[in-house]
Order: C-alpha cells, then structure tokens, then sequence
C-alpha cells in the first residue's frame, strides 16, 4: 500500500519543493553577478577600455597562475592533513589539539599571515638569522604569495575531506590489504577516488580563496584581478572599471569551476555505504617526524603571525590594557560569526537535499545548481557589498513604492541583509561538506523508511539529518571562522556601530599600531579556536547519539 | 533500534531549534548595539536619535576621540569605519537613503567625489572661519581637520644624513637604484603627483615617474609597509606621509627610520612638505543636522586640536592650536598648499600613473 503511494513514477511534491528552494539559494548567491552585468551596462565604454588594456590580461594571467598553484598544493596538503587526523590511533584530546591546530591557520586574516612572514625574514625578524641579509620575501611575490595562501587555505582541503573521511567505510580498504595491496595502494586505488568530490570541493574553495584574496597579494606585491579591482576602489572614481574588472574576474571563475568539473574523477560513482569503524593505523616511529612536518604550515600560517604579535605587545607599557580593549569587539565576533555559522548552513541545506537517495532528476539539478554556489566565493568582498548594498536598497525601494508607506530603509542597514551577505560570500564553505555528507546516506534507509510510512520531512529529519552532523559540524565550523574574520563585507554591510576583530585589526595595522593589532589577532585566534571547540563537542556528541 | 532512533531524532530537532533560538535571541540582543551604553540624552541637539557617522580614518586614530564627544555631549553616536574611497562610493550609491550624517575622510578626493555629486551641504560660517581658506573647500562644503605631510621616510643606519636627497628629482639618481619604496594606489601619493604636476608640469612629472619605474622602485599597498621595509632593510628610502614615522618609533621603541624633508635646490621647488589634509563634511540627507554641525564643530575645538597634535602626530588645521614639537616644523619647510578641490585634476594623475605603468 506505501509502495503504491510512493511510486516512483509519480512527480513527488516535495521534491519539487526541495528544487525550487535550492534554486532560490543558488539565485540569491549569483545576485551580485547579475547586479554587476546590469550596471555594466550603462557603462560600456569602462568595458571596452579594460577588455582593450594589455595590463588587464597580465592580471587575469597571474591570477590563475596563483589560482591553480594554489588550489593543486592545498588539495595535497589537505588531504596528507586529513588522513593525519582522521586515521592514525591517537588519544581523543591529542586528536582534538592536532585539528585544532592544523586548522588554525584557518583564522588568520590573509594579510596579517602575509605581513607576519615579511616582519620574520625582515633584517631584524625571527627567521633573519637563518637567511641572507639579501633575501627579503617581496623579491619573489608569486612565490610568496603562494606559500602563504596555501597555507591559509589547505584547512577548507582538511575539514572537508575529513568529514568524507569519517564517514568513509574502512572495510574496503581492509579487503585491499587483505589481498596483499599495500596501505599506500590502498589509499590511492580505494580511498582517494571515493573522497575526491571532497577533494576538488576543498581544492576549489583554496584556489578561489586565492583568486579573491587582496591582502596577501597586495603586501607581497603580486598584482592579481582582485588587487586591481581594489585599488579602483580605493580611489572611488574607477568604479566602472572595478565592475568591469569583476565581471572578468566572474567569468574566469566560471571558467575554472567547468574546468575542475571536467578533471573529477569518476567520482560520481561513489555508492553510499554505511560507516563501518576501520582499525586505525599506528604510526610508530613515524609519529614525531610526521607530526613536525605536519605542523610546518601552521608554523607559517600561525607561528609567525603569533610570534609577531606577542613580540609587538611586548613593546607596549601596558599590553593587558591593550587586550581589554578587544573585549567588546571579540563578543561582537563571537556573535556574528555564531550566527553566520548557523544560518549559512540552514541555507545549504536545500542544495545538500538535492544530493539525497536515489539518483533522480533532482540530482541532475543538484550538480548543476551545486558548482554556482562557488562564483559567490571567487569575488572579491568589496564587489558582492556593494552589489547587496544596490540590491537591498532595491528591495527597500520597491516595498516603499508598492506599499505607498515611507518605512525607511529595512533590509539595507540590517542584520540580515550582513547575514545575506556571508551566505552569498561563504555558501559553498557549507555546501561542500553537506553535500558529501547527504550522498554517503545509504538510499535503502529512506526506502525502508518510505515503507514503514515516514513521509518525506519525517524522513529527512529521522534519517538524514542525525547522518549529517559531522558535515553539518564542518560546515559551520568553516563558517565561523571565515565569517570571523571577514573584512570588506563587514565593513561596508555591517550597520553602523558594529566593530569587530577583523575591522579593528585592519584599522590598527593601517596605521601602524601595532600593540593593538597584536591583541586583536590574538583574539581573534582565541574566538576561532573556541569556535573550533565547540564544533567539535558538537560534532561527537551527535555521533555518540548515533551509536 | 527504536529508542536510539528517537534519540538521534530529538537530538536533531533540539540542535536545530537550539540554532534557531540562537539566532534569533542574539539578533534582537545586536539590534540595538546602543543600549548598553546609555548616555545622557542631550536635549537641545539630539532630537532624533544617533548621530551617525562614516569615518575614512581609522578607529585607532579617532575612536578615543569620538569616544569623547559621546562623553561631553551626550549624543548617541555610532560609526561606520571603512577606507575613504570605499566609503564614498557607498555613500553615493545609497543616495537619499544614506544614513549618514557626517562623512569624516582621511583625504580631499573622496569630499570632492561628493561634493561634486551635490551630496554635501555648506558648512556654518564660524566654524569654517577657524580654519585657514587654503584648507578648506571654496564652496564651504567641507572643512579640513588635520594635516599631513609628505615626507621621505629613511634607515639612518644605511643612509648617511649628508647624502639624503635635497629634491625628489635626486631620487631617479643611479645610487638610489631598487632603494626606493612608493605607494601609488595610495591617495596621498596621488595628491602628491596631483601637487607635482602643478608645480613642475606635465612632461616633468611625467619623465619622474618613468625614470622612477626605471630606477627599480618598490611598489606597496600604501604607508605603512613601506616604513616596515625600510625598517625590514628591503629599501633604504621611502615616500610616506610623516607621522608614519612617529608611529613606528613609538610602537617599536627604537629609531630604525626617521623623517627627511628635502629643503630643494635654490631657485627650484620641491614637493616634499606639502601639505595634505583630512577633512569633514555633513551630508544632504543628514537627518540629524544639528548634532552633525556640533560634531563638526567639536573636531575643530582646541581639545581635539590637540588630540590630533599630541595622540597621532598630525598638523592642527586650527588656527588656534600649535602642532607637536617633534614633527617638523611647518613655518620652516617650503610647504605649498595643494588645491585638491580640482577633481577632474586627481583624474588626470590617475591616468597619468597609468600611462606610465606605475598603477595597473
């Protein structure tokens, strides 16, 4: 009687339901786009004049060189890093402290990453002992720059894979080593194919990081897209040419993304198993070396960043006093970035949906709307504010006019339209691991499901929701920390007497006081963390529930 | 079977309600920032609410100040930091729905955006008249507050004091070569070139620049990672604003670089010591007028003249207050004043330095 009703030949309303919500999202992600193609329009001399100058293409040419450099070495290193902490028999809590620290990194706004290597090589830095008093970091900036984005950006490789991983069935890579194959075999033959959506996914999200990155490139003097569309900014009569720049910009996104499409493996036909616990794999003697080597990047990524900042405040006559002016702007952090952290993924839900049970139709939707969640990551912040800010007074416009009432602007000047504004920006950090996690549900759970008679949201909320936690953990842990340390959105989306870390961190560095950058990356390090934290307390208590 | 079920089911519905509730407690609690710092409500001024305010200059340098307005006034005050040029595109992409009341810039170029848009309104006579006419708008739009000058920031440990350069144009010489560090997305080097233009004209400039670019000069995002690479030894010479310099050596607590203005050749001049301004103005759609007109007039008080003399190592623009002893003196240098009222000029520079390959 159930499999009567729900047959599958029959249009099932709640999957058309899932559809038009997923496409509502991928719409709201690709609005700034829109809005910048229609101001372009008025402006097509702007376009011309960039398409026309020789030094446009030598931008896009060193944009992605610095992309796919970066987006090949995080994928490397992230998944080295995610097996690491995913894999080996380490104690609960050392386990914690190695994620946490592999991830911190994760934290660091780029620029001060960027500044925290150009101090420690300087003449008189941590690092200049060891180098030649020649050297200095700005002489090779794509090296540079490369080195330091790779590190800010291998953790979306690592949280990513990690929850593909902890969701991964250990019992066939068993049957590999039982047959004779070695544990190296294994991983490349058995493991890596069925993690690579997550792979690519994490890779993506590094090398577009790298493609939307300013603060780095700019300190270390590689002129990409992004840094020529901020400095149009910065004058405020280039604007036309900044637009024009980002829709370049877009459109080279659009470019890689097909392009990463095209590489993927035959990874779609990865079969949704149960997890099945692997036994973990004991390092030996390998545990220190390996550790150390893991810990490099976080030395560039954290330490030096860390070592500058504590070395600054100690030039200060009263640095504690210096850290208790954060306070109020931490607990700002601390507020926005938990509640980016909870609406984004909410958001991604409906697109992770779309990957659910058998594959349908709504999964053909699914890979295409999936990818154009990334465009929003690939722009600069500035672009897709200012493009809100158009958009939400619009919005704010169009309710005062259909209305006939005068109700001031709502939308604009808002938390939500703030909100908004990460999810167009971070989307896709949450759609990635939820995603993985929505195709690793075994489909014959939602059939025995249907067959007892658990209608759809039932089944969703019974079935697939417990499942997803660790990606939901992952999701939101990415989120948080992004949101928390955003800049140019913040800034300019954030409603007047909002301050936090990053904006007070900016304005400090700036200007040189250098104490008070100090305490605000240091918190910002500690919100981070603590975000870090809870994520993961989250993650195991939904998976001891599931136990 | 059934019993973990139901558990990891009500686990689900309470992460997701917990979430929510979340949400929706700590968006209401951040709807209104204000609260938690009540102040005395201002009776004659503050009739309508918050005095809001878009600051180009950075919360480090001013927010003790406006922290202080807030505390004798008693107006409700809050701020949007961001960059200038930034700032002002918002402002005029917000048009007549801008919140802002007052626009605080850390240069003329984003004032003059505006005041060109029609987006500002005269300021009143007495608190213009407190201010010298050359730093001031001429159409008393906006209204300078402070003053920086151009300087070469150098290491004293590398560079002896008798070989500094004497004008900018020694600087294209061959000793300096890959010595040098500039920032031109930078608004107060554009000022500067703007000033060089004037002064020396066109073709002058011009054949600066490309012998500049020729002579290995180092590009940086603006100010301050040029004096961190002077003191870093990447470059021995830097052109900065000055009070960068005091900054890092109070910072820092040593003296690994140090101001030089060049004093120039007889007959000839230079455009080192010319001075660039930040400036105020109150917009069109300031709903909030009169605690606008009582800010402005605040920045420009003897009190926060002095502010900005002894706490950031600036120029008071009021005529009243006398600058900081340890930052060069202005009466001495052959400072010029820069008419930056003149956008389509700043225009001009910008593809200038395009032209040259200096910007990209």
């Amino acid at each position: 009687m159930n499999l009567v009703r729900e047959g599958r030949l029959r249009v099932k309303p709640h999957r058309i339901i899932v559809v038009l919500l997923a496409t509502a999202v991928v719409a709201l992600v690709l609005s700034p786009i829109v809005h910048l193609l229609f101001r372009t329009l008025f402006s097509p001399d702007s376009v011309t004049r960039i398409v026309a100058a020789p030094s446009t293409w030598a931008l896009l040419g060193r944009s992605v060189v610095l992309a796919v450099l970066v987006c090949v070495s995080a994928m490397t290193l992230g998944t080295a890093l995610a097996w690491l902490t995913v894999r080996p028999a380490w104690p609960a809590r050392v386990r914690t402290a190695l994620l946490v620290t592999l991830c911190s990194t994760l934290a660091v706004p780029s620029y001060v990453a960027a500044f925290g290597l150009i101090v420690s090589t300087g003449s008189s830095g941590l690092l200049s002992n060891w180098l030649p008093d020649s050297f200095h970091v700005r002489h090779y900036p794509l090296a540079a720059s490369w080195l330091v984005l790779t590190c800010c950006t291998y953790p979306y490789v690592l949280l990513t894979v990690r929850s593909a991983m902890l969701r991964e069935c250990g019992s066939m890579e068993e049957a590999a080593l039982s047959v004779g194959s070695s544990r190296t075999r294994a991983f490349f033959v058995i493991l890596l194919p069925r993690l690579a959506p997550s792979v690519i996914w994490g890779g993506m999200l590094a090398g577009l990081y790298a493609l939307a990155d300013f603060g780095a490139v700019s300190l270390l003097g590689y002129e990409t897209l992004t840094w020529g569309i901020y400095t149009r900014y910065e004058t405020a009569f280039s604007r036309d040419e900044a637009r024009a720049l980002a829709l370049i910009l877009a459109a080279l996104a659009l470019v890689l993304i097909s392009v990463m499409r095209l590489t993927r493996l035959r990874s779609a036909s990865l079969s949704p198993t149960a997890p099945i616990a692997h036994h973990p794999v004991r390092l030996g003697g390998w545990t220190v070396p390996m550790v150390l080597l893991a810990l490099l990047p976080v030395m560039i990524g954290t330490g030096l960043p860390i070592a500058g900042a504590i070395d600054w405040l100690s030039r200060h006559a009263s640095p504690m006093q210096v850290m208790s002016q954060m306070h109020e702007p931490a607990w700002a952090t601390m507020r926005l970035a938990l509640i980016a952290a909870a609406f984004v993924p909410l958001l991604a839900l409906p697109i992770a949906a779309l990957h659910l049970g058998r594959a349908g139709r709504s999964r053909a939707f699914g890979r295409i709307l999936t990818p154009l969640t990334l465009i929003g990551f690939a722009l600069p912040g500035i672009v897709v504010a200012i493009a809100a800010v158009g958009l939400a007074l619009g919005v704010d416009d169009a309710i005062e006019s259909t209305l006939g009432l005068p109700l001031g602007n709502r939308l604009y000047q808002s938390h939500v339209l703030l909100m908004l504004g990460y999810a167009m920006l971070f989307l896709p950090e949450a759609v990635g691991p939820l995603r993985t996690g929505a195709m690793s549900i075994h489909e014959d759970q939602f059939d025995a499901a249907s067959q007892l008679g658990g209608g759809p949201l039932l089944r969703f909320i019974r079935i697939a929701l417990p499942q997803m936690m660790p990606a939901f953990a992952a999701a939101a842990a990415l989120v948080f920390v992004t949101t928390a340390k955003e800049l140019p959105a913040t800034l300019i989306l954030a409603p007047p007497g909002t301050h936090t870390l990053a904006t007070r961190l900016w304005g400090a560095m700036d200007e040189a006081y250098f104490a008070q950058a100090a305490a605000a990356s240091l918190m910002l390090l500690g919100v981070a963390s603590v975000g870090l934290l809870a994520v993961l307390f989250f993650e195991r208590r939904g998976a001891a529930s599931q136990d | 079977m059934a019993s973990h079920t139901r558990r990891s089911w009500m686990f689900g519905v309470a992460a997701l309600s917990a979430c929510t509730l979340l949400a929706v407690t700590l968006h209401a609690a951040m709807a209104s920032p204000g609260k938690s710092a009540a102040a005395p409500q201002d009776t004659a001024a503050n009739a309508s609410g918050k005095l809001i305010i878009y600051c180009g200059r950075s919360e480090s340098l001013v927010g003790e100040l406006i922290e202080r307005f807030r505390a004798e006034t008693g107006i409700q005050v809050q701020v949007k930091y961001g960059k200038t040029g930034p700032l002002a595109s918002l402002i005029l992409e917000e048009g007549r729905r801008s919140p802002a009341d007052v626009f605080f810039a850390q240069d003329p170029g984003g004032l003059g955006l505006l005041a060109q848009a029609e987006r500002l309104v005269q300021l009143p006579h007495d608190t213009l008249e407190q201010v010298a006419y050359e730093h001031r708008d001429p159409m008393n739009r906006w209204v300078g507050v402070t003053g920086r000058m151009r300087t070469i920031a150098y290491s004293p440990a590398r560079v002896k004091s008798a070989d500094l350069p004497q004008t900018m144009m020694n600087l294209t010489d061959a000793r300096w070569k890959g010595r040098i560090g500039w920032a031109p997305s930078n608004a107060s080097f554009q000022a500067f070139v703007t000033a060089m233009r004037h002064q020396l004209g066109e073709d002058v400039t011009e054949k600066w620049l490309r012998d500049m670019l020729a002579n290995g000069v180092r590009t940086f995002p603006n100010n301050m990672p040029i004096v961190q690479a002077i003191c870093d030894g990447e470059i021995d010479l830097g052109l900065v604003n000055h009070y960068y310099v005091e900054r890092f050596r109070t910072e820092r607590g040593d003296e690994l670089v140090a101001n030089h203005v060049p004093q120039g050749d007889a007959g000839e001049g230079d455009i080192c010591g010319a001075l660039l301004v930040s400036g105020v103005a109150i917009l069109e759609s300031a709903t909030n007028r009169a605690a606008a007109e009582r800010f402005v007039a605040f920045l420009l008080s003897e009190k926060a003249q002095a502010y900005f003399a002894h706490e950031t190592f600036e120029y008071p623009l009021s005529l009243a207050v006398a600058a900081r002893e340890n930052v060069p003196a202005l009466g001495t240098l052959p400072a010029r004043s820069i008419d930056l009222n003149q956008l389509g000029d700043l225009e001009e520079t910008l593809v200038l330095l395009r032209k040259v390959g200096a910007l990209r």
